[in-house]
């Protein structure tokens, strides 16, 4: 409130001085304003009535003038219990100011309000007594609240957008217009999972804030999304709290747009496989959605060598939700003449979005049927070779 | 073949076999106990498998490539092993080029010199025979026991590619290998009827192996060099030369090429064992150039035969030549000398 006091006085001075510019006339001071002819004792103030906190207090110019040079007493003749009132003139605590018609000494009435005032209005009252006559001024002041509001946390941007791997950092204000210094704990929610870090700004450890009466300090929020936080628009709350229900909050707002990514890769964490020819083999591939939107219609697909089959158990895979994965069994069967040895299949996952594929290196192997006729061969090579060593071998 | 008589191997009820007959048998059977046969099936069968084995090896490793393909098992006979295994052995049909002549001289460079040297010719020739019988039988046999050494190590090796490519020869393959079989046969015959001659013409059984394997050198080692120098002096074809007397000049040494055995089964092998080949002739290849025919066809096997016939007949003649030498060389010579 005293910042806030400065400033409208400065405002005041500022349009009194502009007012001036235009008008030509040369004022002593804002406070004292053009003494005008009067004909009585009077005493003035130009803001009769001020708003202040308890604890705080409030000054008022005063202005005094009389028809004829004299001295005038000044005297609080009323004032609240507790209040105290002090007069000043020329830096001292004046009782008696003299003055004349033409120009006003410099006056002020001091009032401290104590720190348990309720809230309401008090006035005090001044007496000027002299010899011409006497004169009163009452003075108004409007002592608020002090424990409801005056604590607040406001930001400029209270919504932002990004995907789930990014941080969200809010910048916040929590400003103290209350009269005391106050101690905040400072904490802030979000959904299930997320991380909500408030920090004083430059503290990178603190939990609390202290803010000066009338003070205020920037607080920075730093929020952290689930891992696989699906797209959608999702509230943070920050508290700040001094205690005796003095606590300011914000509602944050962090809109996740949603990823799309996948992982494709054997059930068991091989890429290979080996098939014996003529016969088939099944592999198991593992899609994982890695994203934070779920995948939808993913197809799955395979670039076999020429001949061969592949056939995934489930060609298309309705959806899978984020962070989950799902097996789908694949037999390959290769070409009935495949040559025995390392084939690569390209194995491919895509959606709409993404398109992931791995390369499974598959080992045919000769098949039994064939390895038997190979063998077959050479033991009949064997005992035609026998057959001609005894027809012929012999002497 | 011992002094022993013929007639203790006839059967002693029905027809008398033909003289050439009896003697091939003895003589086979000498053939097959000796030394020689063993090391030379050991030979030939230790180098076909290991050429095989490293054929399959880099069949096995391309084999998406190459799966499907048409005549993928005459590949191990074939196929040059990968440039990174340039210490490697060259393709089986290579190695029987090289070795088979070898085949031919060991079982043809002593047959006829070695009997009169033994002095048996003389007790042989006693029996009731006729005097070509001994010359054709001994023939006869030596070829037997060669095409016995080639059959046994093909089909040996025929199997271990089998098992490591697991892949049974299509029918047109087999027929393929046979009929490269039925010619190897022949061209190592070519070597046998030439060791065969100079055993007839040599009384030394040493000389006689010395020249045979001079003739085999240089046809195998020095016969390029020295009828590239006989084409160039032909068809000269210095610096400048146009392309067409570049073309005409290797012409004339192919041609001048073909006349060996060597260069005949060289083609004849190229040409059978790949059904992919369309020609062998310089001209042929550049027309197939020049017309831009690079799509790949594969002739069946009687189309494969018809454009080596030429050579299979060349082959077949030189042999015949040869062993037709030997056999008038042999029948004008005194047997008691």
């Amino acid at each position: 409130m005293r910042l806030r006091s400065s400033r409208r006085i400065g405002a005041i001075a500022s349009a009194v001085l502009a007012l001036s510019l235009l008008t030509g006339a040369m004022p002593a001071t804002a406070q004292s304003p053009a003494p005008a002819p009067v004909s009585a004792l009077v005493v003035t103030t130009t803001y009769p009535s001020i708003e202040v906190d308890p604890g705080g207090e409030a000054t008022f110019p005063l202005s005094v003038l009389s028809p004829v040079a004299e001295r005038v007493d000044l005297a609080i003749s009323s004032a609240p219990e507790g209040f105290r009132t002090t007069i000043r003139g020329g830096g001292s605590i004046v009782g008696s100011v003299f003055t004349g018609a033409a120009e006003a000494p410099e006056l002020e009435l001091r009032v401290d309000v104590p720190d348990g005032a309720a809230a309401g209005s008090y006035t005090v009252v001044l007496g000027a007594t002299a010899a011409s006559g006497s004169a009163e001024l009452a003075v108004d002041l409007l002592v608020s609240d002090s424990s409801a509001g005056s604590v607040a946390l406001t930001t400029d941007f209270p919504a932002l957008r990004g995907d789930s791997t990014a941080t969200f950092q809010f910048t916040l204000r929590l400003s103290n217009d209350t009269s005391q210094e106050l101690t905040f704990g400072l904490s802030g929610a979000g959904a299930e999972g997320w991380d909500v870090q408030v920090r004083p700004t430059g503290q990178e450890q603190a939990a609390t804030a202290i803010v000066g009466a009338g003070e205020s300090q920037n607080v920075r929020v730093t929020v952290t999304p689930a891992r696989f936080a699906a797209a959608g628009q999702y509230p943070v709350r920050v508290i700040a709290d001094a205690g005796d229900g003095r606590q300011g909050s914000a509602d944050l707002l962090v809109e996740l747009t949603g990823s799309y990514a996948a992982t494709l890769g054997g059930a068991d964490g091989r890429l290979n496989t080996s098939v014996t020819a003529g016969s088939s083999q099944t592999y198991s591939v593992l899609v994982t959605n890695t994203g934070t939107a779920p995948l939808t219609e993913v197809a799955l697909s395979a670039t076999p060598p020429s001949g061969w089959t592949i056939a995934f158990e489930t060609e298309t895979v309705a959806e899978i939700p984020v962070g989950q994965s799902v097996t789908v069994p694949v037999t390959i069967t290769p070409a009935a003449n495949a040559v025995a040895g390392d084939y690569v299949i390209t194995m491919r996952a895509r959606t709409a979005q993404v398109d992931e594929s791995i390369q499974v290196r598959t080992t045919v192997e000769t098949s039994q049927t064939w390895g038997f006729i190979g063998i077959g061969l050479i033991v009949l090579v064997l005992a035609g070779l026998a057959l001609v060593f005894r027809r012929f071998g012999r002497r | 073949m011992s002094a022993q008589t013929p007639a203790a191997g006839l059967p002693e009820t029905g027809r008398i076999p033909a003289g050439w007959r009896v003697v091939a048998g003895k003589e086979l059977t000498d053939h097959v106990v000796s030394i020689r046969f063993l090391l030379l099936l050991i030979m030939l069968g230790a180098l076909g498998v290991g050429a095989i084995y490293t054929v399959s090896g880099s069949i096995r490793d391309a084999a998406a490539q190459v799966s499907g393909a048409r005549g993928i098992f005459l590949y191990l006979f074939t196929l040059n092993p990968p440039t990174s295994l340039s210490q490697s052995l060259p393709p089986f049909v290579q190695l029987v080029g090289f070795v088979g002549p070898l085949m031919g001289i060991a079982f043809g460079f002593s047959s006829i010199n070695a009997e009169r040297a033994d002095g048996t010719l003389p007790r042989l020739l006693s029996q009731p025979i006729h005097r070509d019988d001994v010359i054709n039988g001994k023939f006869v046999a030596g070829l037997a026991v060669i095409a016995l050494i080639l059959g046994v190590v093909i089909l040996f090796i025929s199997a271990i590619g089998i098992i490591r490519l697991g892949l049974v020869p299509a029918p047109d393959d087999i027929l393929r290998l046979f009929a490269w079989y039925v010619l190897t046969v022949v061209y190592v015959g070519f070597w046998l009827a030439l060791a065969t001659l100079a055993s007839v013409v040599f009384r030394n059984s040493g000389t006689a192996f010395f020249a045979v394997l001079a003739v085999w050198l240089i046809l195998t080692f020095f016969g390029g060099t020295v009828i590239d120098a006989i084409g160039g002096f032909l068809a000269p074809a210095g610096q400048g030369a146009s392309v067409a007397e570049q073309i005409r000049r290797a012409e004339v040494v192919q041609t001048l090429h073909r006349a060996t055995p060597n260069r005949l089964f060289a083609e004849i092998g190229q040409v059978l064992l790949d059904p992919r080949v369309q020609t062998v002739d310089i001209q042929g290849i550049l027309q197939l150039r020049s017309t831009n025919r690079s799509l790949a066809t594969v002739l069946p096997i009687g189309q494969s035969l018809l454009i080596i016939w030429p050579q299979v007949v060349g082959l077949i003649a030189l042999t015949s030549l040869c062993f037709a030498a030997a056999y008038v060389t042999f029948m004008r010579q005194e047997v008691r000398a």
